[in-house]
Formats: structure tokens, C-alpha cells, sequence
């Protein structure tokens, strides 16, 4: 089998004007209709638009498309990095158990508080849910980290496996929330764990892009030494990479990168796990360019299905999560029954 | 106590032996590898027990001995897989220990070939060579031109953009051996390959042509130490031949005199006979 690779300007210019094409539909569609015109005067200081459609582009749509896009670059740059640590195309960010934890984070912190919320207001301003997503994260992947490592350093193997356990005690703990949960509790849980990009605000922006910017950075530093990871553990030693340490750095970045998405948008599921075969299949295993197509993909599907999402039921929405399971489930399934002679 | 915490998540243990990092790596050692009365062992099993190893500049030594002799273990120590206190002081390569290496310098010059990679990804074979690369900084057109050149040295250039996972047993064993010889490059005769069994699942035409290409680079001064259990094979390929049993070195010395029947006999416990090789002038074990 030879091998065939498109030329980076083949590859990346289509999917750049793709993810431009795909930030102005976001901002042009939805319940109040406006032309393109509107839509980039409004993006201007002191235009002349009416102030509904200044209010609806800045403050709604181009807050939400801006999330979608950091969002999903980190999703799927994690992803892509967890798949390269563990060599297993089908590792997915939340298998060092950060996705399971933060879920039990924010619950706890719904059940815990939002009851108290209507009277202590100032709960619901210290954004627990999201600060308790971000901690239960940060100690769950602590937790998988310890448990993989002893005294001969980091076993992926072994981390794997915790990260299904710990996952597995997560969920236990999560089921004893619902069961004592009260109805409207149980409700935000559920919506929480299906994710939503809808609570775009200008500093959930601002900290979701710094954390692209510095995840993509520090990751493509790295990049070589990932391909090298690829060969296997010792491998990567004998050619002079000190491995115990980029193993801690890439699980610490990839745990903080999914801490804050799910913090800021709940569980978006299936990126992280999808996108980086899609890459692969593209351009091939070298992270150097594996890293940025990914990224711009994994923004790229999460914009157009967060479009999906609010115009599909309009005026009401749907969760984006489901809508990531969707199109993420089938085209996975797909790449198995591809694989499935070689796996 | 948090800083250290810190430093140990972002991996920046703080440095303690550091200052007797080697500051002039072209050192004039003639020995490629010193090992110095090395004993390991797990769980009180004693794995390798006092052993002696000298290996010059160019020179091809074998590690022979029957299953659970220690010569893997051995192997591992002087890479680096298997650690100990004693065996970062006690194993030298080109006159230094292994913690006075800085990680990346000790890669242009030690450089090891697995027996077998399990690689899922679909790299090329070029990508692969080129992994090889990793720790010597070149500019793009240097890198493939070298690339190029260790995959014709290895016969895998025809090969250059097929799918790794694709290639045959062989075929992959001498992409692997283009990749270490691109990570020796820069290692003129400071250059030392550790194999651990490169033969083990490769036909006869192919054994040979991976032991050939090796005795064609400790020609060009790069010392070998391969792993082997065919002792035809390492007769016919090495000037020196360690033999080992129960963690201990038994015997080295030349082929000549390492593989008597006496003592290959009772290595293996096994009766053997010994006789010339009727072309060449190595031994022949016949069992």
C-alpha cells in the first residue's frame, strides 16, 4: 500500500474558508433573519443597524460562534494528543477520567446548591457548576495519574485501566446524586451532560481561546516527540526524549484543556475521539500537521452542529452533545468496520 | 514543598547531578562500552550477577547464552530500560556513565534496535526513517538527503512511501535499522548499536542481511552488541562472543575460543560438536 499525502496547501485552504463559510452562516442564521450587509455592519462600532440585530450578532451569535471554534479546537487537539500517549486510535480525552469526574463535580454541585441558589444568589455568581466541573476534573485525572505511576515511572496501561475505574466510581456516585436529586435538579443534570455552547459570554470566550492558543503552542512543541511516542516507550527514550516527563506535561495539558470545555459548555462528546482519525486519514500520524487540521476541524464540526442545534427546534434548542453523538457515532462505527480487519 | 510539587507535574525535576555533565563529548575513549562488575536483580532474583564487558570502537561483540542467561537484562541495563543505582555509576559509554549523558547527546551516540516495534499509525517508511532525526537538529533538506542515504544503505529506498504497517518482518527490521543508522550519523566512531534479538522473526536470507548490514557498520566504526541465539550466526558475524549463564558471564573471548564443544556444552546443558567452517574459518556448532 502506498502511501498518498495532499500537499498542506490542498489541505488546509479548503478547510480554513470551510471554517469562514461556516462562522458567518452561524451569525447570518437562526429565528431573527438579517442579510450579510447587517451582519458585518454590526460587527463595526457605531454603525447604523437597528439595535436589535447590534444586540442579537453581539451579544448572541458571534459570542457563541467564537465559543464553538476554541471549543472544539481543544476538544479535538486533546483528543488527538491522548490518542498519541496512549498509541491507541481509540482513546478519547475523557479516558484519563477528566470528563467523568467533572460530570460528578458539576452534579454535586446542581444538587448541593442549586436548591439553595433562589435563596442565596450569590451561589449562582461564584458559577459553582462550572468551578466544581473544573475541580472535579483536575482530581480525577490526579487520581488516574497517581494510580498509573510507580516506582518505574508512568504506565500507560495501567492508567487506561484506572481511568475506566475511577470513571466507573464517578458514575456510581453520580447515580446516588440523581437518586437523591429533586426534579428540576435532575433536569439541569441531564442538560449539563448533553452540553451546550449557549452560555457564551465575552470572559468564557476570552479564557476558551486563551486555552486554545496555549494548548496549540505548547502541544506543536511537542509534536515530534510524539511521533517518536508513536514507535513505543522505550523507543522514544533511546532516542533521547525524556518520556516520563512529556507524559506528565501532555496529560496535565489535555486534563486542563477538557476541564475548562466542560466547564464553560458541560460534556460535548464524540470530537476529541473522531476528528483525530479524520486528520489521520488526511495527512497521516505526523502530529506537526496532524495538530493544527485537527484543531480547525474539531471547530469547524462543533460550529456547524451547534447551528444545527438552535435552528433545528427553533426558537427552542437542542443540545449540542446529541448533535455531536449523532453525526460522531456513525461516521465512528464506519471507521471500525473499516479497521476491523486490521485491529 | 509546592514548588517541588510543581516542578515535578511540569517536569522540570530540579537538576541534581547536573554538574558533572560532560562539557566535551568528542572524549578519546577507544572503548565504546565499559561495564565494571554490574550485578541486578528483582525480587531477589539475581537477573545479572558481576558482570565484565569491554566493547572497542568498531568492534561486533554477541551475547549468547540459553533462555533466562541474563543477556537481555544485560542489554537493558546498558540502554537505560532497566535502572539502577549501580548501573547508572557502573556502565560506560565512551568513558562516561549514563547520568553524566545529557539525554539528547546520548542518543547521537547510543542508539538500539528493538525486536520487534508494534507501530498502529500509518507512517511511511520515510516518516519513520526520519523519526531517527529527532535529536540531531537538521535543516529540512540535510534531514531527507540523509534519510535517502540510510534507507539505500539498508536496501528499504524502494520501499520509502509504503505504509509501515504493511511491510513484511524483514522489511520492517531494516527500516528500523535505517532509522538508527540516521540517529548515529553524526556519531563517526562514537557511535554504539545495542540489538536485542533483531533476528528472531526473520527467515535465513533475511537474518543474514540484517547481521551483514551491522558488520558492514562496525566496519565504518560503530560498535555493535547484539543479542542472538543462533551461534552459527554469531560466529560467523562477530569478533567477540559473550557467553552467559544464570546472570553470569561464562566465557568471552573470540569465536575460536569461546564455542568449544566443553564449554557450549555445558552452558546449554546439551552435548554439542564443534567443527571448522569447511570455507570460512569460524566454528560451527552442530547439535
Amino acid at each position: 500500500m502506498q502511501i498518498k499525502r495532499y500537499s498542506l496547501a490542498w489541505v488546509f485552504t479548503p478547510i480554513a474558508l470551510l471554517l469562514l463559510a461556516a462562522s458567518f452562516t452561524a451569525v447570518l442564521v437562526g429565528p431573527m433573519p438579517m442579510s450579510l450587509g447587517q451582519a458585518l455592519q454590526a460587527l463595526l462600532p457605531n454603525n447604523d443597524v437597528a439595535p436589535h440585530i447590534n444586540l442579537i450578532v453581539q451579544q448572541v451569535r458571534l459570542p457563541r460562534v467564537l465559543l464553538c471554534v476554541a471549543v472544539g479546537a481543544i476538544l479535538a487537539m486533546s483528543g488527538t494528543v491522548m490518542q498519541g500517549l496512549f498509541r491507541n486510535p481509540l482513546a478519547d480525552p475523557g479516558i484519563i477520567g477528566v470528563s467523568g469526574g467533572a460530570a460528578l463535580g458539576a452534579a454535586l454541585a446542581i444538587v448541593l446548591f442549586a436548591s439553595m441558589a433562589q435563596s442565596h444568589p450569590v451561589l449562582l455568581s461564584l458559577a459553582t457548576v462550572p468551578v466544581f466541573a473544573f475541580l472535579g476534573g483536575s482530581i480525577t485525572t490526579f487520581l488516574v495519574y497517581q494510580l498509573g505511576t510507580g516506582r518505574n515511572g508512568t504506565s500507560v496501561t495501567i492508567m487506561l485501566l484506572a481511568g475506566v475505574a475511577i470513571s466507573a466510581l464517578a458514575g456510581a456516585a453520580m447515580g446516588l446524586l440523581n437518586y437523591y436529586a429533586d426534579d428540576q435538579a435532575l433536569r439541569d443534570i441531564a442538560l449539563w451532560s448533553m452540553g451546550s455552547v449557549a452560555g457564551a459570554s465575552w470572559s468564557s470566550i476570552g479564557l476558551a481561546w486563551v486555552t486554545a492558543i496555549s494548548l496549540f503552542v505548547l502541544f506543536q512543541r511537542d509534536s515530534r516527540k510524539l511521533n517518536a511516542f508513536l514507535l513505543g516507550e522505550p523507543e522514544a527514550r533511546h532516542m533521547g526524549i525524556a518520556v516520563e516527563s512529556l507524559k506528565r506535561r501532555l496529560i496535565l495539558l489535555c486534563a486542563a484543556g477538557v476541564g475548562v470545555t466542560v466547564a464553560l459548555c458541560g460534556m460535548i462528546g464524540f470530537i476529541g475521539l473522531v476528528i483525530p482519525h479524520l486528520g489521520r486519514m488526511i495527512v497521516g500520524p505526523d502530529h506537526r500537521t496532524l495538530l493544527p487540521l485537527s484543531a480547525m476541524a474539531g471547530a469547524l464540526l462543533l460550529l456547524v452542529a451547534d447551528t444545527f442545534a438552535r435552528t433545528l427546534v427553533a426558537p427552542a434548542e437542542l443540545p449540542v452533545g446529541i448533535l455531536t453523538a449523532l453525526a460522531g457515532a456513525p461516521f465512528f462505527i464506519f471507521l471500525l468496520l473499516q479497521q476491523r480487519g486490521r485491529l | 514543598m509546592l514548588q517541588s510539587w510543581y516542578q515535578k507535574w511540569l517536569g522540570k525535576t530540579p537538576a541534581t547531578h547536573n554538574d558533572n555533565l560532560i562539557t566535551n563529548i568528542n572524549s578519546t575513549s577507544e572503548l565504546a562500552l565499559e561495564v565494571r562488575n554490574l550485578s541486578f536483580s528483582i525480587a531477589e532474583k539475581d537477573l545479572v550477577q558481576q558482570a565484565n564487558l569491554t566493547v572497542k570502537q568498531g568492534q561486533f561483540t554477541a551475547l549468547l547464552g540459553p533462555n533466562g542467561a541474563g543477556k537481555s537484562s544485560l542489554l537493558k541495563l546498558i540502554c537505560g530500560d532497566l535502572t539502577s543505582a549501580q548501573s547508572s555509576q557502573k556502565v560506560k559509554i565512551f568513558g562516561h556513565s549514563r547520568q553524566q549523558w545529557p539525554a539528547r547527546e546520548l542518543a547521537q551516540h547510543l542508539a538500539v534496535l528493538p525486536q520487534h516495534s508494534q507501530l498502529s499509525f500509518a507512517f511511511s517508511v520515510t516518516e519513520v526513517v526520519s523519526l531517527g532525526a529527532l535529536s540531531l537538529a537538521l535543516p529540512q533538506n540535510a534531514l531527507l538527503q540523509l534519510v535517502h542515504q540510510s534507507m539505500q544503505q539498508t536496501g528499504v529506498a524502494h520501499l520509502a512511501e509504503r505504509a509501515y504497517p504493511t511491510l513484511s518482518g524483514g522489511e520492517k527490521q531494516r527500516v528500523h535499522l535505517a532509522r538508527v543508522l540516521t540517529q548515529l550519523a553524526h556519531a563517526g566512531r562514537q557511535g554504539l548499536l545495542l540489538l536485542d534479538e533483531p533476528t528472531s522473526a526473520l527467515d535465513l536470507a533475511q537474518q543474514h542481511k540484517v547481521l551483514r548490514l551491522c558488520r558492514k557498520l562496525a566496519q565504518q566504526g560503530v560498535a555493535i552488541v547484539v543479542v542472538l541465539h543462533d551461534l552459527n550466526l554469531a560466529a560467523q558475524y562477530s569478533d567477540q562472543i559473550v557467553l552467559m549463564n544464570n546472570g553470569k558471564i561464562v566465557a568471552s573471548g573470540t569465536p575460536t575460543e569461546v564455542m568449544t564443544a566443553d564449554t557450549v556444552s555445558a552452558t546449554y546443558g546439551w552435548p554439542v560438536k564443534v567443527v571448522p567452517h569447511p570455507e570460512l574459518s569460524h566454528p560451527v556448532v552442530m547439535s
